[in-house]
């Protein structure tokens, strides 16, 4: 297949942007609607705009598949040694152990702010690795 | 071909009509909870966003099995996938 | 106030269309039609964070998997 200009260079403008409204959307989860697993979606979707667009070959030089196998296994466990950590501050399983901080500033909320980071780099991990293995035998 | 759209044009309707007629019988859902979680959520959790604060703060354990399951679906696709390409 | 029941029936239309096509690539490409409208009329019932979701996964994810599914094997309805 031929490549197509406007395309590559309307996708290589557009990708930063996407990225970084998805990571808006995942680190100000606790105080607007979004959240982990819809800034995870949004992160993937750029991704994947990217290996549609340029091929996977090249969007695996960025964001490679080894990578994003390590992420998608260690946020998993990062997310049951946060439950454990309720554990061992003395409570029940996933209890909110850090201070609550004040409501409305960013690093608020303790625990919920770092479960949705490790959820939105899960999700989106997952997700773009199941789009580069089903687009690479095309 | 004739009778079967009629038969899922006829589903449609009876459905409908359930939908929009028996709508009125169903009994309203309890306030406890929800009153609960208005009044405490902020206070309990320290997210402004009250979706956020049930789906990571009262319902953490519930999150754990989704992630399970988007693990499962992700290793599945590459166990999948994987085999074909070294055959 | 009209404007739910607008994008209502046009869910309605969408969904059997996507139902009646005998090519697939249609009835995906209607399917992400359908998902966008939802994701507005999600938004029009203050659910902004399925409205979200919705318009990343419904037209976004799955119809790129939908659509490298239907490059990997028949294209058309027997």
């Amino acid at each position: 297949m031929k490549e197509s200009e406007i395309v590559s260079v309307i996708s290589r403008k557009l990708v930063p942007y996407i990225l970084i409204f998805g990571l808006y959307l995942i680190s100000y989860g606790h105080l607007s609607p979004g959240g982990g697993f819809q800034g995870g979606v949004v992160l993937a979707s750029g991704i994947i705009l990217l290996a549609l667009a340029r091929g996977t070959d090249s969007a695996q030089k960025l964001f490679p598949e080894k990578n994003l196998r390590i992420v998608e296994a260690k946020a998993f466990f990062l997310f049951l040694f946060m439950g454990i950590g309720g554990l061992v501050a003395g409570g029940y399983f996933l209890q909110n152990f850090l201070p609550l901080g004040k409501a409305g500033e960013v690093p608020s909320a303790g625990f919920i702010f770092f479960l949705n980071l490790i959820i939105g780099l899960k999700v989106s991990a997952g997700i773009s690795l199941i789009c580069f293995y089903l687009l690479k035998g095309e | 071909m004739k009778l079967k759209l009629l038969g899922e044009f006829l589903i449609f309707v009876v459905f409908g009509f359930v939908l929009i007629f028996g709508i009125d019988f169903i009994p309203p859902p309890p306030s406890g909870l929800k009153n609960y979680f208005v009044c405490q959520g902020v206070r309990q959790t320290g997210a402004i966003n009250l979706v956020s604060s049930i789906y990571l703060g009262y319902r953490a354990f519930d999150t754990l099995g989704e992630t399970i399951v988007l693990i499962l679906v992700v290793s599945g696709i590459v166990m999948l996938l994987e085999k074909k390409d070294k055959e | 106030m009209i404007i739910p029941q607008i994008i209502i029936i046009l869910l309605i239309i969408l969904g059997i269309l996507s139902l009646q096509f005998k090519d697939l690539l249609n009835a995906v490409i209607s399917l992400a039609i359908f998902s966008l409208l939802s994701s507005l009329l999600f938004y029009y019932l203050h659910a902004p964070d399925v409205s979200i979701a919705e318009a990343a996964v419904g037209a976004g994810v799955a119809t790129v998997i939908f659509i490298a599914v239907i490059g990997k094997t028949r294209r058309k309805e027997e």
